[in-house]
């Protein structure tokens, strides 16, 4: 039974090997943003030019418009993680982008060790360029959520239908229910309020530096900048710690800094990300103020 | 260090081929003792100082009660689960009563305790050292009812050894199973390659890395979003499901695991208890915890039901035993009321079922079987929320969105639990179907490749196995 079982199970892989490149892509879905920061990951590892101009950062980042930066950046922006992992995948793969922009609110999150074992494993690295099945994208549940998306989504309006369930009412800029952002923003207070140690704000602002020192040297401009949060947010312990750490060590006659309207009320889903019209203007400034810094 | 680890499958593949030397086949209790204590503390190393001493108050309670006069035997006995119960206490409980009592001041005691770490597995290795010295304690009472076979050799060294074994023993040091003491020292014997059955070894660790690596680590990138607030921003559907989807989560976790345990020692040539009996299909309560974490099921009826009187001190007595028994069990899980209230759901449904089945009557048939299934599934599915959410008001405020929320429903969330559902609904339904046509074992290979290929292809990122936290 076990012999039979490796065998068939080989036979298995190689078939999927061939079949993957011919399987339609009209039911297919990237679940989750874990699994869609592990694509982002190894497709910058394996599809990226090693001097294209990258942007690292967290969820705040990764809000940045697409249309805007096609062609132009690639985002290394992980929804739950921050700049660090961006940045030791950078270091890891031993690349030198031209230009570098370095989100600094989730400077105290740390670099999301697993997925840096998983993207920068030499062993693990050569089989994803053996065959796409090892990557992300080649997952066979990729297909099969899709399939369900599409099922699920007919099923749950046809029912709708049936029933007659009143229409849900037009998704606005602001999606969340005012209650539901009431209690995300008392949330978020709570979580913002607290000041960080000084021992582990040296820690990161100094290990930032370190890498951010190393790929100046190897010829990458270096833009720092801080997304912008709700206005009630920005003044809490946590972010003010995290702002005067950064400033100290990275001063600005010294780096480049870009920075947004700090009298502008930014408009927010949920307190720490932007609404689109909000992203689009600044991704356009970003834009325009990065050809500045050259 | 984690079973899904390169540093673990390094470390088992060395420890094995030393394990089964001929030339150090004397050495193979030391071998394995070694390599367990390096497991422990591969990410923590003075979490040892503590298995150690507990290590030690087992070895000298257990051989006191064996060697030492018969009038003291149940002193030492009283000591030996006194000081383990009050090192799970201090570790476990400690910071929750310091918290209350106390208050968490820098420089307080209240603050000393609050930092205490929990160490890994503290729970599982406190009641398996329980277990020793009860059972040695009651092997040695006149006319012993339990037949308990013999234990604690004359050696002091001896007992050392094989009691480091016992509970260091890393495929069940840390999440279980529980063995218990007549479980495990008659197999502390020289053991051949040749002896290892090979079928149980390959079966245990491939479905146990799938439900774990597959089903629990795919899963837990959906029911990461019971967290509060953001739940709130979910629909009734999506909620419903995403419990669903833990609930099928927590099993994987917790049955993978296990059976991983279960394979790895089966590879060194011990034999662990069985902990999960396909628990979803349970047609009662009662049968739940028969097959439900079947080791703590046990252990609990064995060295708390039983002494608390059990079934044999009439009705009230015996549902009164059943509530505390489920209560503890519930706080054994950790040090928040929510656990204590999850033990208190179950203890009551276990003690109204029982007072049920004095007056209803259940038609046999299949259908009724179903239905009941159904609905035990559905209510130890709700009182997973206890597990996932510690805080009491967040899971009012969970059952109050799946009820009342606006929200518009991610239909890919959805797709996504069904998607690493149903494999384990598939799971059950291919035991079942074995017990009705056992020939159909035959094809069993099939689904062996199936999950070896799901593993290469498709696991998820790597997550703590859950129980650790207990």
């Amino acid at each position: 039974m076990i012999k039979k079982s490796l065998i068939t199970a080989l036979v298995l892989l190689l078939v999927y090997h061939f079949a993957l490149p011919h399987i339609s892509r009209d039911y297919y879905w990237i679940a989750g943003q874990q699994r869609a920061n592990y694509l982002r990951a190894q497709k910058f590892v394996h599809d990226t030019p090693a001097d294209a101009n990258v942007i690292v950062g967290s969820s705040m980042a990764n809000t940045l418009s697409d249309e805007l930066l096609a062609g132009k950046y690639e985002k290394l922006t992980f929804p739950a993680g921050g700049s660090f992992t961006g940045l030791e995948i950078i270091a890891g793969t031993d690349r030198h982008p031209k230009v570098l922009w370095i989100e600094s609110n989730t400077l105290l999150r740390d670099a999301d060790k697993s997925m840096l074992d998983d993207v920068l494993s030499p062993w693990r690295r050569k089989l994803r360029d053996t065959s796409p099945v090892f990557k992300e994208e080649g997952r066979p549940s990729n297909f099969q959520v899709g399939l369900l998306n599409d099922l699920v989504g007919k099923v749950c309006r046809g029912f709708a239908k049936i029933t007659g369930a009143p229409k849900k009412p037009k998704a606005t800029e602001h999606a969340i229910d005012p209650d539901v952002f009431a209690n995300i923003m008392k949330a978020n207070r709570e979580h913002l309020d607290r000041a960080p140690s000084e021992a582990e704000l040296t820690a990161r602002v100094n290990r930032l530096g370190e890498l951010v020192d190393q790929l100046t040297r190897g010829g990458t401009k270096c833009i720092l900048f801080e997304m912008p949060i709700d206005s009630t947010l920005e003044l809490l312990a946590e972010p003010v710690a995290v702002r005067k750490a950064m400033e100290k060590r990275f001063p600005s006659e010294k780096y480049h800094w870009f920075t947004f309207d700090r009298d502008h009320a930014w408009q927010t889903t949920d307190g720490v990300h932007l609404v689109k019209s909000e992203i689009d203007k600044i991704t356009g400034k970003m834009l325009r103020d990065a050809d500045a810094f050259k | 260090m984690l079973f899904t680890s390169l540093p673990f499958v390094i470390l088992v593949l060395i420890t094995f081929v030393i394990y089964y030397l001929r030339p150090l086949r004397s050495l193979q209790v030391i071998v394995l003792t070694a390599a367990s204590f390096l497991f422990y503390s591969w990410e923590a190393p003075l979490l040892v100082i503590l298995l150690i001493l507990s290590i030690l108050i087992n070895v000298v309670t257990s051989y006191k009660i064996a060697t030492g006069k018969v009038s003291s035997q149940k002193f030492w006995a009283i000591m030996g689960v006194s000081l383990n119960l009050g090192l799970l206490l201090l570790f476990k409980y400690g910071p929750l009563v310091a918290k209350t009592l106390f208050g968490g001041d820098h420089g307080s005691i209240g603050h000393f305790l609050v930092t205490i770490p929990l160490p890994i597995g503290i729970s599982f290795f406190t009641f398996q050292g329980i277990s020793l010295v009860v059972e040695v304690f009651r092997s040695k009472q006149p006319n012993d009812p339990f037949g308990y076979p013999e234990m604690v050799p004359d050696s002091f060294v001896a007992h050392l050894k094989h009691t480091m074994l016992f509970k260091a023993f890393f495929p069940s040091l840390v999440a279980g199973p529980i063995v218990k003491a007549h479980e495990f020292y008659p197999q502390i014997v020289p053991k051949e390659l040749s002896g290892i059955n090979w079928q149980i070894v390959f079966r245990s660790l491939v479905v146990g890395y799938f439900l774990k690596m597959v089903i629990a680590d795919n899963l837990k990138d959906s029911t990461f979003w019971i967290e509060y607030p953001y739940f709130l921003n979910e629909s009734p559907l999506t909620l419903v499901s995403l419990l669903f989807g833990y609930s099928m989560q927590i099993f994987a976790d917790f049955a993978g695991y296990s059976l991983i345990a279960i394979g790895l020692a089966a590879a060194f040539g011990y034999v662990l208890p069985q902990n999960f009996n396909y628990p979803y299909i349970s047609r009662s309560f009662t049968e739940f915890w028969q097959r439900w974490h079947i080791s703590l099921s046990t252990w609990l009826r064995e060295y708390l039901y039983i002494p608390l009187g059990g079934n044999r001190k009439g009705n009230v007595r015996t549902y009164l035993n059943l509530f505390i028994v489920m209560f503890l069990g519930g706080l054994w899980h950790g040090a928040a009321w929510s656990y204590a209230v999850w033990g208190s759901f179950h203890g009551l449904a276990l003690a109204l079922e029982r007072l049920g089945k004095n007056w209803i009557r259940f038609p046999k048939h299949w259908l009724v079987g179903v239905v009941q299934a159904l609905l035990v599934f559905s209510f130890v599915t709700l009182a997973w929320l206890l597990f996932k959410l510690p805080k009491f008001e967040h899971v009012l405020a969970y059952l109050g969105a799946m009820l009342h929320s606006r929200a518009e429903t991610k239909y890919w969330l959805i797709g996504h639990v069904i998607t690493y559902s149903v494999p384990v609904i598939g799971y059950y339904a291919w035991y079942l179907l074995k017990q009705r046509k056992p020939g159909i074992s035959r094809y069993e290979f099939v689904i062996f490749a199936l999950l070896l290929t799901a593993i290469i292809l498709d696991s998820g990122t790597t997550g703590a196995f859950i129980y650790f936290q207990f």
